[in-house]
């Protein structure tokens, strides 16, 4: 199930975006599951889901929007928008460290029919484009998975080099020896959705890289397949 | 000759003024639209944290409904057979 996810997901990507300038990577949960792309709103760009034994269960999501104003004109509208909502409350949690640099932190709560849910979302402005990573859970089981929401959170990096993500070596020679192995076939779109070369190329190798990128998490593994089946293509 | 330049310049003027206005209209109706639209992201941010989270919980409530129905159907079944 989850390679068939991968596989529509780099499909999808084929279709749906071109090769943005640089990367906005995080690590999700290790257990936690990819959100269908289909039922995600315009910004997101990707969405994970936790197990819960209540009505809600736990996510992460990122979206990122490209923006004109400057990073504190970007919050006071967001700061706004969620006071304008009534129900909502806001608080702002202040600056916040990443792996791509200081980011800004501010908590949410919404009430829905099944309670009150608590949001952690941290705002990082670069290069005219907002990265906003919205976590949350009901806010009974928030402090059960705020551990889970802050390793998230922290691990939001930013790269043009994709691969510069893994920092074993001998794990990042052997992949990028792999890709260039692959990347040997040029295709069209439709050969490289042929069934056949799915089974003999693609999903070997797939396979291999979810199992070496591991540590990276689901996210990095979804953004790297999609970049090199991109590359395989003929434009 | 004075008048000839500023006649020819002042009908520069009056042909380019509405294109300029135009291209400035434009761009004034797309940062306005910018603008207006800023914040969205958030709020798709905000709007998946729960949406996303609902649906995980409905694909467990069909999961428990499927596995309850499977059991009482198992278990109407071995009643069933003992009468």
């Amino acid at each position: 199930m989850k390679y068939f996810a991968l596989i529509f997901f780099c499909i999808f990507s084929l279709h749906a975006t071109e090769d943005p300038p640089s990367f906005a990577v995080f690590t999700p949960p290790k257990t936690w599951e990819i959100v269908s792309p289909e039922t995600l709103p315009g910004h997101v760009v990707v969405s994970f889901v936790g197990k819960s034994r209540k009505e809600l269960a736990p996510s992460i999501n990122l979206a990122i929007e490209e923006i004109s104003c400057s990073s504190a004109e970007y919050l006071k509208i967001v700061k706004n928008l969620n006071r304008s909502h009534s129900g909502n409350k806001w608080r702002d949690l202040g600056k916040f460290k990443t792996e791509a640099g200081e980011a800004h932190l501010s908590e949410i709560e919404t009430k829905i029919p099944s309670g009150t849910v608590r949001l952690l979302q941290l705002i990082f402005v670069h290069d005219n484009r907002a990265y906003i990573l919205t976590a949350g859970a009901l806010k009974e089981e928030f402090a059960r998975h705020y551990q889970e929401f802050e390793g998230a959170l922290k691990s939001f990096s930013i790269t043009k080099d994709l691969f510069s993500c893994i920092t074993n070596n001998e794990k990042k020679e052997k992949l990028l020896e792999a890709i260039a192995h692959l990347k040997e076939n040029k295709l069209s779109r439709d050969a490289f959705l042929n069934p056949q070369f799915q089974e003999s190329t693609w999903i070997p190798f797939q396979n291999q890289f979810l199992k070496d990128s591991i540590e990276q998490g689901a996210y990095f593994q979804l953004l790297a397949l999609q970049q090199i089946a991109s590359q395989l293509l003929i434009e | 000759m004075k008048i000839f330049i500023i006649s020819l310049s002042a009908l520069l003027m009056l042909l380019s003024a509405p294109l300029v206005a135009k291209e400035e209209l434009s761009q004034l109706a797309e940062q306005t639209d910018q603008l207006y639209r800023a914040g969205c992201g958030a709020e798709d941010g905000v709007y998946t944290a729960l949406s996303s989270s609902m649906v995980a919980w409905g694909v467990g409530a069909v999961v428990v409904i499927a596995v309850l129905v499977g059991s009482l159907h198992s278990s109407t079944a071995h009643s069933g057979h003992n009468h």
